[in-house]
């Protein structure tokens, strides 16, 4: 920037402020996060979410019973004032086995959103900057990937592998769910590709690499920010579903998954065992996708 | 018209060899003995196996495999149980409950979802709308598993509205599951049809239509309405893919005996060979829909014919 425009730029802003306007920088994620702190939507979702990421973390915190400590006399007992959510089948209390769940959705969701948007990332930028064979041969494979529904692909896939541990089911759901997020990546950048300032940036002689890092990806990221925060959700919600169909997780975990499915039957007689799980998964799942909405309206310029 | 149907017709083609090929590798060519895995804790004789090994052509090299496995597929063979009894006979007797169930979960969503969003756009922030903002939010929001589990006990148990589980009350006990199976994308439907009628509600042309005198109720249906039922046309095509999805997870939640419930029964009882089976259809179903949906989509949308 030369001098003059900065001097021009300082004027402007001084007769801003002085006619009671703001002179804050005024970057997409400068705007988006001013609009966030004010939604009282984001800040609920945010304040969930890292409750259930501290659950996760620190179950300790929350309960000093060991959920695998269990007395078989106490069997099936209802909620009481000393034991909030009662006790399951094998007499373990109820509540220490639900908050030590967050710990296995929250890693699976988390570490699944984390590595598919890491290849979404990469292969996005590829095909969508490169375009040609490369885009080809990537948007023609997430074709064939995408014709397998996530949650069927994910019970075959599931269904042949014997031991099934946190790694094995996030695996899986990172196999079927990368081609969403590598369309998003592809199309977003395809549209920043264009614009005039790449073309500026390469008469300057900027190499691809440099282009892009610098570039394309700032422009291009906001669209995967917002899915990836939704999809920690879905992925959440998936793991519980394949988990209480009997291709997730497996005992002796400790998963909101299992306790949903070992509640399935059970809803006549003890209905606790449904509810204080399904709650806590749907909190969660809710928790991030209400965060990604929020997300969302505040990233969207046309939407101000 | 006809070149668009047809390079869409040529592109269904290795999506369906790719898709089923996916599935054929990863349960097929994964290391370890493929048979073992199908099978469970099952205990299995030698005798039992290597029929196995043949059925599925195990010893030959994995494209020739494939290639069986494709020809035997074409003719409507989808395997068989570890008894021997055809996949294709298990699809036969309990494919009727599926597609009722997806009927029913389809008219609700279309229905409920469409006037909601309709109704949304029409009453801008008016209380309609912001119900129908509020209820949405919460209906994506909480996973369609513990949805149903809840829908059950509260409508089915508490309220005995419906039939908590099976299929013996004909339409009627479809009603609950469907709507279930139906909340997600009944909500997204409303919110997805709000944003678009809105916006062809300010275009040109519904000024246009409004200026040379026709009546609200035509210019809203007649003209506005038909271009915003494009986005939800091509949201309903690749929903279809997580409403088969869910009637794994819904049949086996309500003990209805379609094939989602089969899997899920199937997944208990560790028969892997009904599993892929089923799933394998349910891809083939899907990708046949998805074609049709796009075909369709090209008489809705001029634009897209002419590419």
């Amino acid at each position: 920037m030369t001098d003059a425009q900065v001097n021009r730029d300082q004027a402007v802003a001084q007769e801003t402020a002085a006619a009671g306007g703001s002179v804050d920088s005024t970057s997409l994620w400068g705007d988006a996060w001013r609009e966030l702190r004010r939604n009282p939507f984001f800040v609920i979702s945010a304040l969930l979410v890292v409750l259930f990421i501290v659950m996760a973390i620190a179950p300790q915190l929350f309960t000093g019973t060991d959920p695998r400590s269990c007395d078989l006399s106490r069997s099936l007992e209802r909620p009481s004032g000393q034991h909030w959510f009662g006790f399951d089948l094998q007499g373990c209390d109820y509540y220490a086995r639900v908050i030590y769940g967050a710990r296995a959705s929250i890693v699976i969701g988390l570490a699944v959103t984390f590595l598919t948007a890491a290849i979404a990332l990469v292969l996005g930028l590829m095909a969508g900057y490169y375009g040609r064979l490369r885009d080809a041969l990537i948007s023609r494979f997430a074709d064939f990937v995408f014709a397998l529904p996530f949650l069927l692909g994910a019970i075959v896939f599931l269904s042949v592998i014997e031991r099934r541990a946190i790694p094995q089911v996030a695996g899986v759901l990172i196999v079927f769910s990368w081609p969403v997020m590598t369309r998003i990546m592809r199309s977003s950048v395809i549209s920043a590709k264009n614009a005039d300032y790449v073309a500026a940036a390469r008469v300057l002689g900027a190499s691809d690499v440099r282009i892009m890092r610098k570039h394309i990806l700032p422009n291009a990221l906001a669209p995967l920010m917002v899915y990836a925060t939704v999809f920690v959700g879905l992925v959440i919600a998936a793991e519980a579903s394949l988990t209480f169909l009997g291709v997730g997780l497996q005992l002796p975990s400790i998963s909101w998954g299992l306790q949903l499915s070992g509640a399935r039957g059970r809803i006549l007689t003890d209905p606790h065992l449904l509810f204080f799980p399904g709650m806590f998964v749907a909190l969660t799942v809710f928790a991030f996708v209400l965060m990604g909405d929020a997300l969302r309206d505040a990233l969207d310029p046309k939407l101000r | 018209m006809k070149g668009y149907v047809l390079r869409r017709l040529l592109q269904f083609i290795p999506v369906v060899i790719g898709a089923t090929f996916i599935i054929f590798a990863l349960v097929f060519a994964i290391p370890g003995d493929p048979i073992r895995a199908l099978a469970g804790d099952r205990p299995m004789s030698d005798a039992v196996r290597e029929t196995l090994r043949n059925q599925y052509n195990l010893d030959d090299p994995l494209l020739i495999q494939y290639g069986k496995y494709m020809l035997a597929l074409v003719q409507g063979d989808f395997g068989t149980t570890f008894t021997g009894r055809p996949v294709s006979d298990i699809i036969a007797q309990r494919a009727p409950v599926s597609v009722r169930l997806v009927l029913t979960a389809f008219v609700i969503q279309a229905v409920i979802g469409g006037i909601a969003g309709i109704l949304s756009a029409l009453r801008r922030q008016g209380f309609v709308d912001s119900l129908v903002q509020v209820s949405t939010t919460v209906l994506v929001a909480i996973p369609t598993l513990v949805l149903a589990m809840i829908g059950q006990v509260v409508f089915g148990l508490h309220l005995g509205w419906f039939p908590i589980a099976g299929a013996g009350e004909g339409w009627y006990s479809y009603i609950l599951p469907g709507a279930m199976l139906a909340s997600t994308s009944m909500a997204l439907i409303a919110r997805l049809l709000r944003t678009s009628l809105l916006e062809n509600l300010r275009a040109d042309y519904v000024r246009t239509a409004t200026a040379k005198g026709l009546s609200r109720r035509r210019v809203v249906v007649r003209h506005a309405l038909r271009n915003s039922l494009i986005p939800v046309v091509t949201f309903l095509g690749a929903d279809l893919g997580s409403m088969l999805g869910g009637t794994v997870i819904i049949e086996g939640i309500f003990n209805l005996p379609g094939l989602g419930g089969e899997v899920f029964r199937a997944i208990g009882a560790q028969e892997g060979t009904v599993i892929v089976g089923i799933v394998t259809l349910f891809v083939l179903v899907f990708v046949s829909l998805s074609l049709i949906v796009d075909i369709l989509y090209a008489y809705l949308d001029p634009r897209i014919r002419y590419d």
